[in-house]
């Protein structure tokens, strides 16, 4: 694969990456929320 | 494809009943496991904060990214071989784990994009690429590592 075009691939999928994590983190912010104040308990 | 099947058989396998019964191998295992871990976490940290320019900024990028990727595909495989045995003794309890398979698919996540994408790109000279490229290939590594590690202590907590 040419230069370029790895490096158009590897922004697109490197935003890809980060934005389904972000989803997934975002949809476990309450057990996130939860787990912590359960430690502190 | 439901893969009960292969988790079923993994709970009745010679390996299963090592690591049920023998509580010190499973221990071994497990210690070999968190070591793996560590090593790929420094070497995920040390080569993608390099590429970010926060440590080691007087070492040449490519010669950190080409070392630290020898030393990951050594903990990548030892953190597969020693999590398929540990797996083995809770395979059925695991299989219905919303946290393991969100670690399995951080984790093949992460392989694709290290063997298909990171590592192809970093093989180029790095002064010459795409900054951005460089910078965004660090930060979704960061985070795909990141997310496998969590999912994967989070198992224990749910």
């Amino acid at each position: 694969m040419s230069k370029p075009r790895l490096e158009k691939l590897s922004i697109v999928l490197s935003l890809a990456v980060i934005a389904c994590a972000a989803w997934f983190w975002a949809g476990q912010i309450g057990n996130v929320l939860e787990m912590l104040s359960l430690l502190e308990g | 494809m439901d893969p009960f099947p292969f988790f079923d058989w993994l709970d009745r396998s010679l390996l299963a009943d090592i690591a049920k019964a023998y509580g010190g191998v499973f221990a071994v295992v497990q210690m070999f496991h968190l070591v793996a871990l560590a090593l790929l976490g420094g070497m995920v940290l040390v080569g993608d904060l390099r590429l970010l320019g926060v440590v080691l900024k007087d070492v040449p990028s490519k010669v950190v990214t080409d070392n630290t990727q020898r030393w990951f595909d050594i903990a990548l495989i030892m953190l597969i071989v020693s999590g398929v045995f540990m797996s083995a003794a809770v395979a059925l309890k695991l299989y219905h784990n919303e946290m393991f398979w969100a670690k399995m698919a951080a984790l093949a996540t992460g392989a694709v994009f290290v063997y298909g994408v990171r590592r192809p790109l970093l093989r180029f000279d790095h002064d010459t690429l795409n900054p951005w490229a460089v910078r965004m290939t660090a930060v979704a590594s960061l985070v795909v590592w990141f997310t496998v590690a969590a999912c994967g202590r989070w198992i224990g907590f749910s």
